[in-house]
């Protein structure tokens, strides 16, 4: 089952698998800047073209995304800003993969974690390092993280 | 809202047998009897606990002074802590770390030159040792893998996506070169 996985942030990690043993390919995704530091339509806009040509391209059946951590959670560090852009982001994932008839599933990040390294707590260097030794040279932590959510998709419908 | 993924653990929490919350869990004031059965294991594992951590202070003690003697016997107290406590980390997990700060020390011009030569760990993925050759060239007839396995078709697919990948890039050379 091919499977986009998406590690939401203003870089977009992302990993295309064939099935849960095959990578097809990987990599990050800059989101452009906006005009101005509150100008989020413009970054919106640029992932909904991005995320709409992955689709045509790659044609998954299934997106999936690592859900955006919540303001209420108690360790969550991020700024209103960025809390309000990346809800954004997993709302255009959402509309841009309903619009194409796509599945979509998100991945609490603790759950992405917890199917990579084994801790739903790993920082990013264990995140890398678990990718790596799957055998996958990841460039940074968001492409590691997409290849958890990924993996994490894959065991929540029941695919080994 | 998108469909939520559930990680898969053992030994999941249910609720009474017709799955119904049981009397006194978020089901409005607590019964007296709870407490009474919760109260006297509470002050049972204290019991444990309290005694057990009496046992552990001496041990700690005990470890300390093993320390201290080693220490006065010429060895080097920290880099046993320290060892210890690679031992404990992952391979690989070192390897990055390691890599990174070799890395950092190099752009701070230091001369310090401990972690130069450590390398990031290598790619077990025939896949992507197939994508790396035929990225860089290789003839197909270096597959290392042995034919008709598994492993042998991914690497070959691999490598066939490196070339694609090298083609693409030419391709796309060529036509930003100015027509004669």
């Amino acid at each position: 089952m091919r499977l986009l996985a998406l590690d939401t942030s203003t870089h977009v990690g992302w990993a295309l698998f064939a099935h849960p043993h095959r990578v097809v390919d990987f990599d990050t995704w800059e989101m452009p800047e906006g005009n101005t530091a509150d100008d989020m339509g413009t970054r919106w806009l640029a992932f909904d073209f991005w995320l709409a040509g992955m689709i045509r391209n790659h044609r998954p059946l299934t997106i999936a995304f690592e859900a955006p951590i919540s303001p209420n959670m108690p360790f969550a560090k991020s700024n209103t800003r960025t809390m309000r852009l990346l809800h954004g982001i997993t709302v255009i994932a959402e509309t841009v993969a309903a619009r194409h008839g796509v599945r979509c599933i998100e991945v609490p990040n603790s759950t992405a974690k917890l199917r990579l390294v084994g801790d739903h707590r790993a920082k990013k260097p264990a995140m890398i390092a678990a990718a790596l030794r799957l055998g996958h040279q990841v460039a940074d932590d968001n492409q590691a993280d997409a290849i958890g959510v990924a993996l994490a998709t894959y065991e929540h419908l029941g695919i080994s | 809202m998108a469909e939520r993924a559930r990680s898969r653990r053992k030994g999941k929490k249910v609720k009474g047998a017709n799955g119904v919350a049981r009397a006194g869990h978020n089901s409005g004031e607590v019964p007296d009897e709870v407490y009474q059965r919760w109260l006297p294991k509470i002050e049972l594992a204290t019991k444990v606990y309290d005694s057990a951590a009496k046992i552990a202070k001496k041990r700690k003690s005990e470890l300390a002074s093993v320390f201290k003697a080693a220490g006065n016997d010429g060895c080097h107290r920290d880099a046993i802590h320290r060892a210890r406590g690679f031992a404990k980390q992952d391979r690989a997990q070192l390897a990055i770390e390691f890599a990174e700060v070799g890395r950092v020390l190099r752009l701070m011009e230091s001369p310090i030159d401990l972690f130069a030569d450590v390398k990031r760990p290598e790619i077990t993925s025939p896949y992507l040792r197939g994508q790396q050759a035929g990225q860089r060239g290789d003839p197909a007839t270096d597959n290392p893998e042995i034919p008709g396995s598994e492993a042998f078709m991914d690497w070959a697919a691999g490598w066939e996506n490196g070339q694609q990948g090298n083609r693409e890039t030419l391709k796309g050379d060529s036509a930003a070169l100015p027509l004669a």
